[in-house]
């Protein structure tokens, strides 16, 4: 087994009574890699998850974390070094953010209380408060889900819908989260309906669809500054999709949704014509 | 994880208001025990001698003119009943459960629980012996008295480890309904019927095993009668048992339920009712 594969389904297929949920669900995810999981509502995305965790049980197919073959159960064992957020977090009500999660890091004693602080302070939250978890907000509960799943740092995260109900900043402080995460050669698996967040957070995107998993095209926004401005008819030649970065001040800007695949081969192409650009983000 | 997790569940009673209204009810039927056993003295009576405290320690306890033996399991109840409940009908049983696994977080919690109700259960009756050691007179008993058939010997001699021997029974009553509390927990999904599902179990059965000498006279119904759940609470100081027995039923007790607990957890977990 190649010891950079984080986790690997071999033709898992999940039932429930006589529903088909999906089958033979094959993929890998590598060390380090942050994947997608998109679908319709109802369609499974959870179930990869909760199989991924050793919470649910594979109909048929075996799961693989970090080389060792999940055995869900009593006599089994469940996927170690990792972390979930699955659904809308429910902590005890009668403790503090903190005191929930103090209790939690606990069980496996890796860290200290520095350690939830800092967590804490990244993704917005006080420390320090005394407020019970009874008064928090949906985005303050999200929160505290986040620090739960990241403040070991895993190599395994598992999200579901892992922005539900948080703010721009909220958003903003988890970007910064996985980004970190990355660092630490973490592999995220994310669920989510935001094409935007697969977009910016994913390397790679899988999609569930009629009881099956396939890898889709990642599509990204390249950003390029063009020298002449005659070259922008050129682009939109090779790439009518492409439009103006009117948030930025250069009107020589442009963005090109491109699939992830197919961004150097269109690169070449400008190459080919001559055209001198200058990539500022992928 | 045993010890991490006591630390936690114990941590839970403190900030629990639960935890206090059960400590105070129990204060207050003491007293009230206390109270009718004093209406009971012939203080008329030129030689009265007031009783020892032990005789209304002991006797509070259960048989005769002691209640408390019958409100013990519903205070362990409001106690700690909704310390598993709480955890399963939140997030919490997940994320404890991915940082460790199924059977070493079931028997962590069963243990934990256990110890915790136990604990409450003990400082409760300590805290009464001691008001009773303080505001009664602190006389050996009197062998012409009333005098409990339970451990009769130890009594006499040793009231004072007769006394502990009682709060090291309720304890170990207390640790089973913790445990019974859990098993309810994993069955039940709503919070109050968890809480009351216990007390509820302890006395319908205690119920019916007391009846059967009503419905049958034999000896078989009066052992039935006997190792009944509530006599085995407080009432068990009018049968002549030694000091081990109530003990033992306890523990015994607690055991089974214990695993039957684990087993209907394991059950529910693969069926995927649980998370």
């Amino acid at each position: 087994m190649d010891t950079n594969i984080a986790i690997e389904f071999k033709n898992v297929t999940k039932r429930i009574s006589n529903n088909t949920i999906f089958k033979d669900v094959n993929f890998s995810i590598y060390k380090g890699e942050t994947v997608g999981i998109i679908g319709t509502n109802g369609s499974g995305k959870t179930t990869i998850l909760r199989l991924a965790a050793g919470l649910s049980y594979a109909t048929t197919g075996e799961i693989y974390v970090f080389g060792e073959k999940l055995i869900p159960g009593f006599t089994g064992n469940l996927a170690k070094d990792t972390a979930a957020l699955i659904e809308t977090p429910h902590f005890l009500p009668y403790w503090s953010g903190f005191n929930n999660l103090f209790h939690l890091s606990k069980i496996k004693n890796y860290i200290n209380k520095k350690d939830i602080e800092n967590t804490m302070n990244k993704v917005g939250l006080d420390p320090q408060s005394k407020k019970k978890v009874r008064a928090y907000s949906l985005g303050m509960r999200q929160r505290l889900g986040l620090a739960q799943a990241f403040m070991e740092k895993p190599s395994l995260i598992l999200l579901d819908e892992p922005t539900n109900g948080l703010d721009k900043e909220g958003v903003q402080l988890f970007s910064a989260l996985v980004e970190d995460a990355k660092k630490n050669d973490s592999s995220i698996i994310f669920v989510s309906h935001n094409d935007n967040e697969i977009i910016q957070f994913c390397d790679r995107v899988f999609k569930i669809e009629n009881h099956l998993l396939f890898e889709e095209e990642t599509y990204i926004n390249l950003k390029i500054k063009i020298n002449k401005s005659e070259d922008i008819i050129n682009i939109l030649k090779l790439k009518p999709e492409s439009y103006m970065d009117t948030s930025s001040d250069d009107e020589t800007v442009m963005i090109v949704p491109i699939s992830k695949n197919s961004s150097q081969a269109f690169l070449n192409k400008l190459n080919k014509q001559n055209i001198i650009y200058e990539i500022i983000q992928e | 994880m045993i010890s991490r997790m006591i630390k936690m569940d114990l941590h839970s009673l403190i900030t629990k208001k639960s935890v206090w209204i059960a400590i105070i009810l129990f204060f207050v039927i003491s007293l009230l025990n206390y109270e009718f056993l004093k209406s009971e003295e012939p203080i008329g009576n030129p030689y009265y001698i007031p009783s020892p405290a032990f005789h209304y320690f002991v006797s509070a306890q259960g048989g005769g003119s002691g209640f408390l033996f019958v409100f013990l399991p519903l205070l362990v109840a409001i106690a700690t009943g909704d310390l598993f409940i709480r955890e399963r009908n939140s997030s919490y049983l997940m994320f404890s459960i991915m940082r460790t696994d199924i059977i070493t977080y079931i028997r962590s919690k069963i243990i934990s629980i256990g110890i915790c109700s136990a604990l409450i259960m003990a400082l409760s009756q300590i805290l009464l012996l001691s008001y009773t050691l303080i505001v009664f007179p602190v006389n050996l008993p009197d062998p012409s008295g009333t005098v409990p058939y339970f451990a009769e010997n130890i009594y006499l001699n040793s009231p004072l480890l007769y006394c502990l021997i009682l709060i090291l029974n309720s304890s170990a009553m207390a640790f089973f309904m913790g445990t019974l509390s859990i098993l309810l927990s994993v069955i039940l999904d709503n919070l109050y019927a968890a809480i009351l599902a216990p007390y509820i179990l302890f006395i319908g059965l205690s119920e019916t095993l007391m009846s059967a000498p009503l419905i049958y006279d034999s000896n078989l119904s009066y052992a039935l009668y006997s190792l009944s759940p509530l006599v085995m609470s407080g009432d068990y100081i009018t049968i002549e048992y030694s000091w081990w027995v109530v003990l033992i039923y306890w523990i015994i007790l607690t055991i089974i339920i214990a695993l039957l607990t684990i087993l209907v957890f394991n059950k529910k977990y693969k069926r995927e009712k649980l998370i």
